[in-house]
């Protein structure tokens, strides 16, 4: 009797689990396409529609993708470098870090770095790869659940443009939501590379199943390998 | 006083066999026929030795290598925002004065480009596309067909078929004379602003979802 009512509970939950999973994941949304919620200054009577006090947390990949980072941000800096705002900037080159702190010297946000260690060495062994892969993913999976919580029922973004660790931490994120009980989205935005012409990289193929908007910046890259982007011209 | 070329190989990989057309004998020539006094060459990481070596061979019969600065073309070298030393040399190419400056990474590029160049030689990574193209300047985007799996061409190609720049296939120097003499006779379209009022509404609604 007791072991009925245990897999009756279990096989609820599950099911619950698997419908969320449905509703979190971009795929199964449906575009609706409408506009009330455009230009109406004050969406559910809390969060004020503006570019301030917004939670960001970005990623800063290498050369060619930390240069179209910071070229978004300068770009829409009025909703994404706000004085108000808080930046979260995760990053694994030094190069990048170094060229984001001079850019940021003009800007007041209040920024935390993040560093996320990169896996692999080279030449490592088999048991000291999976030790330090493992040391990762945990490492980075202990940042990510930090930055969750801070961004908890304010207005945030994560706005990621490559490379691999960026589809790690999609994956987190999107993690996060779906075993937690309260139901806030990660608000995901992926801009695929302005160098993907008509093939997606190997994060944009990975992350268009899991970013709740995903740009590109080329039409010809939408029409033949990514319907379900949105396309507004060159971003960078 | 003359025009200035800018030549960039991004920061992250040297692009030596660019750098030796744009500082051969032909090239130079071609560039004092076209009023151009000074090239000022962004070469990239670990090159500094290969450049140095460049410079010291390039006597010739057009070619006469100084010993003083020209005082009628000198830049000062606190123009330029750098952590590497300024290699700086003076020539007489057919007896007009040039003068070649070389730094291996520069932080001030927008403001060297914005100030002193009128035309830019780049290699064909987007961001020294962007680069150019957002400051209005005259661009020759040059493929480097010696990286692996890179969409260089593709990039340079489509900004030259929508009329932004002229691009090279590779780096040679028939192909670069050619664009150098078409960038004095054509202009390019103006690229535009990319600030997109869609884009940042999407951001907008997203945040406050």
């Amino acid at each position: 009797m007791i072991l009925e009512y245990i897999s009756a509970a279990i096989l609820i939950s599950v099911s619950l689990f698997i419908i969320k999973l449905i509703f979190i994941l971009p795929f199964f949304k449906i575009d609706s396409n409408d506009t009330t919620t455009k230009d109406s200054g004050i969406i559910d009577g809390i969060k004020i529609r503006n570019g301030k006090n917004i939670e960001v947390f970005i990623f800063l990949g290498s050369g060619g993708h930390t240069g179209e980072m910071i070229r978004i941000l300068q770009n829409y800096k009025n909703i994404l470098l706000d004085g108000s705002n808080v930046m979260h900037v995760g990053y694994s080159d030094m190069d990048s870090y170094n060229r984001f702190k001079a850019m940021m010297k003009e800007y007041k946000c209040k920024v935390n770095y993040y560093e996320f260690v990169k896996a692999r060495k080279v030449g490592a062994g088999i048991v000291s790869s999976i030790c330090s892969i493992t040391k990762t993913l945990l490492m980075s999976l202990r940042i990510i659940f930090q930055i969750r919580i801070s961004m908890l029922n304010k207005p945030h973004l994560v706005l990621l443009n490559g490379p691999g660790t960026c589809c790690i931490i999609a994956l987190y994120f999107k993690l996060i939501e779906w075993l937690s009980l309260v139901t806030d989205s990660p608000n995901i935005v992926y801009v695929e590379s302005l160098a993907r012409i008509d093939t997606l990289s190997l994060s944009g193929k990975i992350l268009y199943w899991l970013a709740d908007e995903f740009l590109v910046q080329w039409k010809e890259l939408k029409e033949k390998n990514a319907p379900r982007a949105k396309f507004f011209g060159i971003l960078v | 006083m003359g025009k200035t070329l800018f030549v960039s190989c991004g920061a992250t990989v040297p692009f030596p066999r660019l750098i030796e057309i744009v500082v051969s004998e032909p090239f130079l020539v071609e560039l004092t026929n076209l009023q151009y006094s000074r090239i000022i060459l962004q070469y990239g990481k670990g090159y500094t030795a290969a450049f140095q070596t460049l410079l010291d061979s390039l006597g010739s019969s057009k070619i006469e290598v100084r010993e003083e600065k020209h005082p009628s073309t000198t830049i000062q070298d606190s123009v330029f925002v750098t952590d590497s030393s300024i290699l700086h040399r003076s020539l007489n190419v057919n007896d007009v004065a040039v003068e070649v400056i070389g730094i291996e990474f520069l932080s001030n590029i927008q403001d060297i480009i914005t100030n002193y160049t009128d035309l830019i030689i780049s290699h064909s990574g987007t961001g020294s596309i962007l680069d150019a193209l957002r400051l209005h300047k005259p661009l020759i985007a040059v493929v480097n067909d010696s990286l692996m799996d890179n969409h260089q061409l593709q990039i340079a190609q489509k900004f030259e078929a929508l009329n932004y720049l002229w691009s090279c296939s590779s780096p040679n120097l028939p192909d670069l004379i050619d664009r150098l003499q078409r960038s004095t006779a054509e202009t390019k379209a103006t690229f535009p602003n990319t600030y997109n009022t869609d884009f940042q509404n999407l951001l907008l609604d997203l945040a406050n979802k």
